[in-house]
Protein backbone atom coordinates (compact mmCIF):
# COMPACT_ATOMS: atom_id res chain seq x y z
CA UNK A 1 0.00 0.00 0.00
CA UNK A 2 1.44 3.45 -0.85
CA UNK A 3 2.27 5.86 1.94
CA UNK A 4 -0.23 8.45 0.62
CA UNK A 5 -3.05 5.93 0.75
CA UNK A 6 -1.95 4.79 4.19
CA UNK A 7 -2.09 8.35 5.59
CA UNK A 8 -5.50 8.90 3.99
CA UNK A 9 -6.88 5.78 5.58
CA UNK A 10 -5.36 6.73 8.91
CA UNK A 11 -6.93 10.20 8.73
CA UNK A 12 -10.42 8.86 8.02
CA UNK A 13 -10.05 6.25 10.74
CA UNK A 14 -9.01 8.87 13.29
CA UNK A 15 -11.87 11.11 12.22
CA UNK A 16 -14.43 8.32 12.58
CA UNK A 17 -13.05 7.35 15.97
CA UNK A 18 -13.18 10.94 17.18
CA UNK A 19 -16.84 11.38 16.23
CA UNK A 20 -18.02 8.08 17.72
CA UNK A 21 -18.60 7.90 21.46
CA UNK A 22 -16.78 5.45 23.66
CA UNK A 23 -19.81 3.24 24.27
CA UNK A 24 -20.36 2.67 20.57
CA UNK A 25 -17.02 1.18 19.83
CA UNK A 26 -15.51 -1.33 22.20
CA UNK A 27 -12.36 -2.12 20.34
CA UNK A 28 -9.96 -4.78 21.47
CA UNK A 29 -6.55 -5.07 19.83
CA UNK A 30 -6.66 -7.30 16.79
CA UNK A 31 -5.68 -10.87 17.56
CA UNK A 32 -2.87 -12.37 15.57
CA UNK A 33 -4.33 -15.28 13.68
CA UNK A 34 -1.02 -16.84 12.68
CA UNK A 35 -0.26 -18.41 16.01
CA UNK A 36 -1.89 -21.31 17.82
CA UNK A 37 -3.30 -23.42 15.01
CA UNK A 38 -2.81 -27.14 15.22
CA UNK A 39 -2.22 -28.98 11.97
CA UNK A 40 -1.94 -32.57 13.10
CA UNK A 41 -4.95 -34.74 12.38
CA UNK A 42 -5.19 -36.06 15.93
CA UNK A 43 -4.92 -32.65 17.55
CA UNK A 44 -6.53 -32.52 20.96
CA UNK A 45 -6.49 -28.70 21.15
CA UNK A 46 -9.85 -26.93 20.71
CA UNK A 47 -10.56 -25.49 17.27
CA UNK A 48 -9.71 -21.80 16.97
CA UNK A 49 -11.17 -19.84 14.10
CA UNK A 50 -10.43 -16.27 13.07
CA UNK A 51 -13.38 -14.67 14.85
CA UNK A 52 -12.69 -11.22 16.27
CA UNK A 53 -14.47 -10.25 19.45
CA UNK A 54 -15.92 -6.88 20.35
CA UNK A 55 -17.66 -7.89 23.54
CA UNK A 56 -15.64 -6.86 26.55
CA UNK A 57 -15.55 -9.01 29.68
CA UNK A 58 -17.62 -6.52 31.65
CA UNK A 59 -20.58 -6.04 29.31
CA UNK A 60 -21.94 -9.36 28.09
CA UNK A 61 -25.58 -10.28 27.87
CA UNK A 62 -27.68 -12.92 26.21
CA UNK A 63 -30.33 -10.41 25.17
CA UNK A 64 -31.38 -10.58 21.53
CA UNK A 65 -30.64 -7.60 19.36
CA UNK A 66 -33.89 -6.11 18.08
CA UNK A 67 -33.99 -2.99 15.92
CA UNK A 68 -37.26 -1.46 14.63
CA UNK A 69 -39.26 -4.53 15.72
CA UNK A 70 -37.02 -6.78 13.64
CA UNK A 71 -34.75 -9.40 15.10
CA UNK A 72 -31.20 -9.24 13.76
CA UNK A 73 -30.05 -12.71 12.83
CA UNK A 74 -26.63 -13.89 11.67
CA UNK A 75 -26.64 -16.70 9.11
CA UNK A 76 -23.68 -18.83 8.00
CA UNK A 77 -22.88 -19.81 4.42
CA UNK A 78 -20.31 -22.52 5.16
CA UNK A 79 -18.68 -23.82 2.00
CA UNK A 80 -16.37 -26.71 1.32
CA UNK A 81 -14.23 -25.56 -1.58
CA UNK A 82 -13.43 -27.97 -4.43
CA UNK A 83 -10.51 -30.33 -3.78
CA UNK A 84 -9.75 -31.32 -7.38
CA UNK A 85 -9.77 -29.64 -10.79
CA UNK A 86 -13.01 -29.80 -12.72
CA UNK A 87 -13.58 -32.32 -15.51
CA UNK A 88 -12.78 -31.10 -18.99
CA UNK A 89 -15.63 -30.64 -21.44
CA UNK A 90 -15.47 -32.85 -24.57
CA UNK A 91 -14.52 -29.84 -26.69
CA UNK A 92 -11.69 -28.93 -24.32
CA UNK A 93 -10.35 -32.50 -24.46
CA UNK A 94 -10.45 -32.54 -28.25
CA UNK A 95 -8.83 -29.13 -28.51
CA UNK A 96 -5.96 -30.03 -26.18
CA UNK A 97 -5.39 -33.27 -28.11
CA UNK A 98 -5.37 -31.34 -31.38
CA UNK A 99 -2.84 -28.82 -30.04
CA UNK A 100 -0.65 -31.61 -28.66
CA UNK A 101 -0.52 -33.39 -32.02
CA UNK A 102 0.14 -30.11 -33.83
CA UNK A 103 3.08 -29.38 -31.53
CA UNK A 104 4.45 -32.87 -32.00
CA UNK A 105 4.18 -32.71 -35.77
CA UNK A 106 5.90 -29.37 -36.06
CA UNK A 107 8.41 -29.70 -33.25
CA UNK A 108 12.16 -29.43 -33.76
CA UNK A 109 14.24 -32.58 -34.12
CA UNK A 110 14.65 -34.69 -31.00
CA UNK A 111 17.96 -36.53 -30.81
CA UNK A 112 16.96 -39.75 -29.03
CA UNK A 113 20.47 -41.13 -29.63
CA UNK A 114 21.86 -38.23 -27.63
CA UNK A 115 19.47 -38.29 -24.68
CA UNK A 116 19.07 -42.05 -24.22
CA UNK A 117 22.00 -44.33 -23.48
CA UNK A 118 22.33 -47.06 -26.12
CA UNK A 119 20.77 -50.33 -25.01
CA UNK A 120 19.23 -48.87 -21.82
CA UNK A 121 15.74 -49.68 -20.58
CA UNK A 122 14.71 -46.03 -20.98
CA UNK A 123 15.72 -46.12 -24.65
CA UNK A 124 13.76 -49.31 -25.19
CA UNK A 125 10.69 -47.79 -23.54
CA UNK A 126 11.02 -44.65 -25.66
CA UNK A 127 11.25 -46.69 -28.88
CA UNK A 128 8.24 -48.74 -27.83
CA UNK A 129 6.19 -45.60 -27.11
CA UNK A 130 7.21 -44.06 -30.45
CA UNK A 131 6.31 -47.23 -32.32
CA UNK A 132 2.91 -47.28 -30.62
CA UNK A 133 2.37 -43.63 -31.45
CA UNK A 134 3.27 -44.16 -35.11
CA UNK A 135 1.04 -47.21 -35.29
CA UNK A 136 -1.87 -45.28 -33.78
CA UNK A 137 -1.33 -42.38 -36.17
CA UNK A 138 -0.95 -44.55 -39.26
CA UNK A 139 -3.78 -46.88 -38.18
CA UNK A 140 -6.12 -43.91 -37.81
CA UNK A 141 -5.22 -42.43 -41.18
CA UNK A 142 -5.22 -45.53 -43.40
CA UNK A 143 -6.28 -49.17 -43.00
CA UNK A 144 -3.80 -50.62 -45.51
CA UNK A 145 -0.76 -49.95 -43.34
CA UNK A 146 -2.43 -51.84 -40.48
CA UNK A 147 -1.64 -55.20 -42.06
CA UNK A 148 2.01 -54.24 -42.63
CA UNK A 149 2.32 -53.10 -39.02
CA UNK A 150 1.16 -56.48 -37.67
CA UNK A 151 3.68 -58.40 -39.81
CA UNK A 152 6.64 -56.34 -38.59
CA UNK A 153 5.53 -56.67 -34.96
CA UNK A 154 5.48 -60.51 -35.19
CA UNK A 155 9.13 -60.53 -36.27
CA UNK A 156 10.12 -58.31 -33.38
CA UNK A 157 8.14 -60.37 -30.82
CA UNK A 158 11.02 -62.77 -30.14
CA UNK A 159 13.49 -59.93 -29.55
CA UNK A 160 11.00 -58.27 -27.22
CA UNK A 161 10.76 -61.36 -24.97
CA UNK A 162 14.51 -61.24 -24.20
CA UNK A 163 14.17 -57.64 -23.12
CA UNK A 164 11.16 -58.26 -20.89
CA UNK A 165 13.20 -59.79 -18.07
CA UNK A 166 15.44 -56.72 -18.00
CA UNK A 167 12.32 -54.53 -17.96
CA UNK A 168 10.86 -56.48 -15.06
CA UNK A 169 14.06 -56.07 -13.08
CA UNK A 170 14.08 -52.32 -13.54
CA UNK A 171 10.32 -52.03 -12.99
CA UNK A 172 10.66 -53.85 -9.67
CA UNK A 173 13.16 -51.24 -8.48
CA UNK A 174 10.98 -48.30 -9.44
CA UNK A 175 8.28 -46.97 -7.14
CA UNK A 176 4.81 -47.16 -8.61
CA UNK A 177 2.77 -43.96 -8.37
CA UNK A 178 -0.79 -44.64 -7.27
CA UNK A 179 -3.36 -42.05 -8.22
CA UNK A 180 -6.53 -41.87 -6.18
CA UNK A 181 -9.96 -42.00 -7.72
CA UNK A 182 -11.67 -38.72 -8.55
CA UNK A 183 -15.04 -40.33 -7.88
CA UNK A 184 -15.21 -41.39 -4.25
CA UNK A 185 -17.45 -43.88 -2.42
CA UNK A 186 -19.58 -40.97 -1.28
CA UNK A 187 -20.30 -40.14 -4.93
CA UNK A 188 -21.34 -43.71 -5.69
CA UNK A 189 -23.57 -43.99 -2.62
CA UNK A 190 -24.78 -40.39 -3.11
CA UNK A 191 -24.19 -39.72 0.59
CA UNK A 192 -25.53 -36.19 0.99
CA UNK A 193 -23.93 -35.71 4.42
CA UNK A 194 -20.44 -36.63 3.27
CA UNK A 195 -17.76 -34.00 2.65
CA UNK A 196 -15.99 -36.33 0.20
CA UNK A 197 -18.75 -36.10 -2.37
CA UNK A 198 -18.47 -34.06 -5.58
CA UNK A 199 -14.81 -33.20 -5.08
CA UNK A 200 -14.71 -30.86 -8.09
CA UNK A 201 -17.67 -28.78 -6.87
CA UNK A 202 -18.31 -26.30 -4.06
CA UNK A 203 -20.53 -27.76 -1.34
CA UNK A 204 -22.68 -25.63 0.97
CA UNK A 205 -24.04 -26.57 4.39
CA UNK A 206 -27.80 -26.57 4.89
CA UNK A 207 -29.52 -27.72 8.07
CA UNK A 208 -32.99 -29.07 8.73
CA UNK A 209 -35.19 -27.59 11.44
CA UNK A 210 -37.87 -29.74 13.11
CA UNK A 211 -40.82 -28.21 11.29
CA UNK A 212 -42.88 -28.77 8.17
CA UNK A 213 -42.62 -25.49 6.28
CA UNK A 214 -39.22 -24.02 5.36
CA UNK A 215 -37.39 -26.83 7.09
CA UNK A 216 -34.09 -26.63 5.17
CA UNK A 217 -32.01 -23.43 5.35
CA UNK A 218 -28.55 -22.12 6.15
CA UNK A 219 -27.67 -22.32 9.84
CA UNK A 220 -28.63 -19.07 11.56
CA UNK A 221 -29.30 -17.59 14.96
CA UNK A 222 -30.08 -14.31 16.69
CA UNK A 223 -27.34 -11.75 17.25
CA UNK A 224 -27.05 -10.68 20.87
CA UNK A 225 -26.53 -7.17 22.17
CA UNK A 226 -22.79 -6.34 22.44
CA UNK A 227 -21.92 -8.94 19.81
CA UNK A 228 -20.78 -8.54 16.23
CA UNK A 229 -21.98 -10.54 13.22
CA UNK A 230 -18.89 -12.74 12.94
CA UNK A 231 -19.04 -13.63 16.65
CA UNK A 232 -22.74 -14.38 16.48
CA UNK A 233 -22.29 -16.65 13.46
CA UNK A 234 -19.47 -18.55 15.13
CA UNK A 235 -21.46 -19.00 18.32
CA UNK A 236 -24.58 -20.17 16.48
CA UNK A 237 -22.59 -22.65 14.41
CA UNK A 238 -20.91 -24.16 17.46
CA UNK A 239 -24.29 -24.38 19.25
CA UNK A 240 -26.24 -25.89 16.36
CA UNK A 241 -23.60 -27.82 14.43
CA UNK A 242 -21.13 -28.80 17.12
CA UNK A 243 -17.56 -27.68 17.65
CA UNK A 244 -15.92 -30.35 15.48
CA UNK A 245 -15.50 -28.05 12.49
CA UNK A 246 -12.32 -26.26 11.46
CA UNK A 247 -13.82 -23.02 10.12
CA UNK A 248 -12.30 -19.89 8.65
CA UNK A 249 -14.45 -16.79 8.26
CA UNK A 250 -13.90 -14.81 5.08
CA UNK A 251 -13.61 -11.34 6.58
CA UNK A 252 -16.20 -9.44 8.57
CA UNK A 253 -18.34 -8.26 5.68
CA UNK A 254 -21.75 -9.90 5.21
CA UNK A 255 -22.25 -11.39 1.75
CA UNK A 256 -26.03 -11.18 1.59
CA UNK A 257 -29.18 -10.51 3.52
CA UNK A 258 -32.74 -11.82 3.71
CA UNK A 259 -35.75 -10.24 5.32
CA UNK A 260 -38.94 -11.96 6.36
CA UNK A 261 -41.96 -11.33 8.57
CA UNK A 262 -43.14 -13.82 11.16
CA UNK A 263 -46.57 -15.35 10.60
CA UNK A 264 -49.24 -13.60 12.71
CA UNK A 265 -50.00 -16.57 14.93
CA UNK A 266 -46.30 -16.93 15.76
CA UNK A 267 -46.12 -13.27 16.79
CA UNK A 268 -49.18 -13.67 19.03
CA UNK A 269 -47.76 -16.79 20.70
CA UNK A 270 -44.20 -15.49 21.19
CA UNK A 271 -43.06 -13.85 24.41
CA UNK A 272 -42.06 -10.60 22.76
CA UNK A 273 -44.99 -9.42 20.63
CA UNK A 274 -43.12 -6.30 19.58
CA UNK A 275 -40.98 -8.36 17.21
CA UNK A 276 -42.73 -8.61 13.85
CA UNK A 277 -40.03 -10.04 11.63
CA UNK A 278 -36.35 -10.78 11.14
CA UNK A 279 -33.39 -9.63 9.11
CA UNK A 280 -30.75 -12.24 8.37
CA UNK A 281 -27.20 -11.20 7.44
CA UNK A 282 -25.16 -14.01 5.95
CA UNK A 283 -21.48 -14.45 6.78
CA UNK A 284 -19.18 -16.53 4.62
CA UNK A 285 -16.96 -19.27 6.04
CA UNK A 286 -14.83 -22.13 4.72
CA UNK A 287 -14.59 -25.54 6.36
CA UNK A 288 -11.21 -27.26 6.22
CA UNK A 289 -11.76 -30.28 8.45
CA UNK A 290 -14.32 -31.90 10.70
CA UNK A 291 -18.02 -32.53 10.32
CA UNK A 292 -21.38 -31.28 11.57
CA UNK A 293 -22.80 -32.78 14.75
CA UNK A 294 -26.53 -32.12 15.06
CA UNK A 295 -27.80 -31.09 18.49
CA UNK A 296 -31.26 -32.57 17.79
CA UNK A 297 -32.84 -29.56 19.46
CA UNK A 298 -32.63 -26.71 16.98
CA UNK A 299 -31.56 -28.81 13.99
CA UNK A 300 -32.26 -32.47 13.28
CA UNK A 301 -30.41 -33.09 10.02
CA UNK A 302 -27.82 -31.55 7.72
CA UNK A 303 -26.58 -31.84 4.14
CA UNK A 304 -23.65 -30.65 2.06
CA UNK A 305 -25.11 -29.74 -1.31
CA UNK A 306 -24.07 -27.96 -4.50
CA UNK A 307 -25.85 -24.80 -5.66
CA UNK A 308 -27.99 -26.77 -8.13
CA UNK A 309 -28.94 -29.46 -5.60
CA UNK A 310 -30.02 -26.88 -3.05
CA UNK A 311 -33.12 -26.16 -5.12
CA UNK A 312 -34.52 -29.58 -4.12
CA UNK A 313 -34.15 -28.84 -0.41
CA UNK A 314 -34.86 -25.20 0.44
CA UNK A 315 -38.06 -23.25 -0.18
CA UNK A 316 -38.28 -21.59 -3.63
CA UNK A 317 -38.41 -17.99 -2.36
CA UNK A 318 -35.48 -18.66 -0.02
CA UNK A 319 -33.46 -20.14 -2.91
CA UNK A 320 -34.20 -17.12 -5.10
CA UNK A 321 -33.05 -14.82 -2.31
CA UNK A 322 -29.76 -16.63 -1.62
CA UNK A 323 -28.71 -18.20 -4.93
CA UNK A 324 -26.69 -15.18 -6.11
CA UNK A 325 -24.35 -15.51 -3.12
CA UNK A 326 -23.30 -18.99 -4.19
CA UNK A 327 -20.73 -20.21 -6.71
CA UNK A 328 -22.03 -21.96 -9.81
CA UNK A 329 -19.11 -24.29 -9.71
CA UNK B 1 4.13 -41.23 -47.21
CA UNK B 2 6.42 -40.99 -44.22
CA UNK B 3 5.13 -39.01 -41.26
CA UNK B 4 6.68 -35.65 -40.40
CA UNK B 5 8.09 -37.24 -37.25
CA UNK B 6 10.09 -39.83 -39.18
CA UNK B 7 11.66 -37.01 -41.19
CA UNK B 8 12.69 -35.06 -38.09
CA UNK B 9 14.10 -38.22 -36.47
CA UNK B 10 16.36 -38.75 -39.49
CA UNK B 11 17.53 -35.14 -39.28
CA UNK B 12 18.40 -35.63 -35.61
CA UNK B 13 20.41 -38.79 -36.36
CA UNK B 14 22.33 -36.97 -39.07
CA UNK B 15 23.10 -34.14 -36.71
CA UNK B 16 24.43 -36.64 -34.17
CA UNK B 17 26.77 -38.28 -36.70
CA UNK B 18 27.92 -34.94 -38.04
CA UNK B 19 28.71 -33.67 -34.55
CA UNK B 20 31.91 -35.67 -34.40
CA UNK B 21 35.41 -34.27 -33.74
CA UNK B 22 35.79 -32.73 -37.24
CA UNK B 23 33.87 -29.55 -36.27
CA UNK B 24 35.90 -26.48 -35.14
CA UNK B 25 35.96 -25.76 -31.41
CA UNK B 26 33.88 -22.87 -30.12
CA UNK B 27 35.27 -19.92 -28.15
CA UNK B 28 38.69 -21.41 -27.56
CA UNK B 29 37.31 -24.83 -26.62
CA UNK B 30 36.82 -26.38 -23.20
CA UNK B 31 39.80 -27.69 -21.35
CA UNK B 32 37.82 -30.14 -19.20
CA UNK B 33 38.10 -33.92 -19.45
CA UNK B 34 36.04 -35.32 -22.30
CA UNK B 35 36.41 -32.32 -24.61
CA UNK B 36 34.66 -33.74 -27.66
CA UNK B 37 31.68 -34.67 -25.49
CA UNK B 38 31.25 -31.10 -24.23
CA UNK B 39 31.43 -29.76 -27.77
CA UNK B 40 28.85 -32.30 -28.82
CA UNK B 41 26.56 -31.26 -25.97
CA UNK B 42 26.95 -27.61 -26.91
CA UNK B 43 26.26 -28.39 -30.54
CA UNK B 44 23.11 -30.37 -29.77
CA UNK B 45 21.80 -27.71 -27.38
CA UNK B 46 22.72 -24.52 -29.19
CA UNK B 47 23.49 -25.38 -32.81
CA UNK B 48 20.42 -27.52 -33.34
CA UNK B 49 18.58 -26.82 -36.60
CA UNK B 50 15.77 -24.29 -36.20
CA UNK B 51 12.17 -25.39 -36.06
CA UNK B 52 10.82 -26.02 -39.56
CA UNK B 53 8.18 -23.49 -40.63
CA UNK B 54 4.60 -24.64 -40.23
CA UNK B 55 3.12 -25.47 -43.64
CA UNK B 56 -0.65 -25.75 -43.90
CA UNK B 57 -2.65 -26.52 -47.00
CA UNK B 58 -5.56 -24.12 -47.58
CA UNK B 59 -7.98 -26.79 -46.41
CA UNK B 60 -5.94 -27.40 -43.24
CA UNK B 61 -5.66 -23.66 -42.70
CA UNK B 62 -9.41 -23.04 -42.77
CA UNK B 63 -9.91 -26.01 -40.47
CA UNK B 64 -7.26 -24.69 -38.05
CA UNK B 65 -8.74 -21.21 -38.08
CA UNK B 66 -12.23 -22.54 -37.41
CA UNK B 67 -10.95 -24.56 -34.46
CA UNK B 68 -9.13 -21.56 -33.03
CA UNK B 69 -12.20 -19.32 -33.45
CA UNK B 70 -14.42 -21.88 -31.74
CA UNK B 71 -11.95 -22.15 -28.85
CA UNK B 72 -11.77 -18.39 -28.40
CA UNK B 73 -15.56 -18.20 -28.45
CA UNK B 74 -15.90 -20.90 -25.80
CA UNK B 75 -13.28 -19.23 -23.59
CA UNK B 76 -15.06 -15.88 -24.00
CA UNK B 77 -18.37 -17.45 -22.94
CA UNK B 78 -16.75 -19.09 -19.91
CA UNK B 79 -15.16 -15.80 -18.81
CA UNK B 80 -18.44 -13.98 -19.37
CA UNK B 81 -20.28 -16.46 -17.18
CA UNK B 82 -17.60 -16.10 -14.48
CA UNK B 83 -17.83 -12.33 -14.56
CA UNK B 84 -21.62 -12.44 -14.34
CA UNK B 85 -21.43 -14.73 -11.31
CA UNK B 86 -18.98 -12.40 -9.60
CA UNK B 87 -21.09 -9.34 -10.42
CA UNK B 88 -24.16 -11.00 -8.85
CA UNK B 89 -22.18 -11.87 -5.72
CA UNK B 90 -20.87 -8.35 -5.42
CA UNK B 91 -24.34 -6.88 -5.83
CA UNK B 92 -25.67 -9.12 -3.05
CA UNK B 93 -22.78 -8.05 -0.81
CA UNK B 94 -23.33 -4.36 -1.59
CA UNK B 95 -27.06 -4.56 -0.82
CA UNK B 96 -26.39 -6.42 2.42
CA UNK B 97 -23.89 -3.80 3.53
CA UNK B 98 -26.26 -0.96 2.63
CA UNK B 99 -28.97 -2.68 4.66
CA UNK B 100 -26.58 -3.20 7.58
CA UNK B 101 -25.55 0.46 7.53
CA UNK B 102 -29.21 1.47 7.69
CA UNK B 103 -29.89 -1.07 10.45
CA UNK B 104 -27.10 -0.74 12.97
CA UNK B 105 -24.16 1.63 12.85
CA UNK B 106 -22.22 -0.40 15.42
CA UNK B 107 -22.49 -3.66 13.48
CA UNK B 108 -21.74 -1.82 10.28
CA UNK B 109 -18.60 -0.18 11.68
CA UNK B 110 -17.29 -3.54 12.85
CA UNK B 111 -17.97 -5.11 9.48
CA UNK B 112 -16.13 -2.37 7.61
CA UNK B 113 -13.00 -2.32 9.75
CA UNK B 114 -10.55 -4.84 8.41
CA UNK B 115 -8.60 -7.11 10.70
CA UNK B 116 -5.12 -5.69 10.93
CA UNK B 117 -3.06 -8.86 10.79
CA UNK B 118 -5.38 -11.01 8.74
CA UNK B 119 -3.73 -13.84 6.85
CA UNK B 120 -5.00 -16.47 4.48
CA UNK B 121 -5.38 -19.88 6.07
CA UNK B 122 -2.69 -22.41 5.22
CA UNK B 123 -5.36 -25.05 4.70
CA UNK B 124 -6.56 -23.44 1.49
CA UNK B 125 -5.67 -26.29 -0.83
CA UNK B 126 -4.29 -25.97 -4.33
CA UNK B 127 -6.49 -27.86 -6.75
CA UNK B 128 -5.00 -31.05 -8.13
CA UNK B 129 -6.06 -33.63 -10.70
CA UNK B 130 -6.64 -36.33 -8.11
CA UNK B 131 -7.51 -36.15 -4.41
CA UNK B 132 -5.07 -36.94 -1.57
CA UNK B 133 -4.92 -40.32 0.19
CA UNK B 134 -7.03 -39.03 3.07
CA UNK B 135 -9.69 -37.16 1.18
CA UNK B 136 -11.26 -35.45 4.20
CA UNK B 137 -10.19 -35.24 7.81
CA UNK B 138 -13.32 -35.93 9.86
CA UNK B 139 -11.51 -35.04 13.06
CA UNK B 140 -13.32 -36.19 16.17
CA UNK B 141 -13.42 -33.98 19.26
CA UNK B 142 -10.94 -35.04 21.93
CA UNK B 143 -12.40 -37.03 24.80
CA UNK B 144 -12.51 -35.00 28.00
CA UNK B 145 -9.52 -36.04 30.13
CA UNK B 146 -10.29 -37.91 33.35
CA UNK B 147 -10.05 -35.59 36.35
CA UNK B 148 -6.85 -36.15 38.28
CA UNK B 149 -7.64 -36.95 41.88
Amino acid sequence: MSSILRTQVLRTAVRSLATATRSQIQVTPARLTVAARSYTSAAPAPLKSNISTTSSAVVSSTKDLIINSQRIIAGAVVSRQPLILRDLTPFEKEYFLYQKNLERDHAAAFGAEFYFKKGSVAERRWKQQEAERLAAASGASSTSTGAKGSKSSKGAAEAVQDEITEEDRVAALEAKIQFNDRITDADRKNDIRSLERALARTLYLIVKKPREQHAWQFPQGGVRVCENLQEATGRELSEECGSNMDLWFVGRVPIGHYQYNFPKDFVAKSSNTAVKGAKVFFMKAHIFAGQVQVDNKEIVDFAWVTKQEMKDYVAPEYYDAVKDMLSDF
Amino acid sequence: MSSPFARTALKAANLMRAGAPSTPKKGGGTSLNGEPRNDLIKKVLFDAPPRPPVRFSSEDMTRHETIERAWKLVRQQQKQAQEEGLAKKFEMMRKANAELEATSSQLFKHSQTKERHAVFPRQLRTLTDTPPKQVWNYREPAATPAPKA
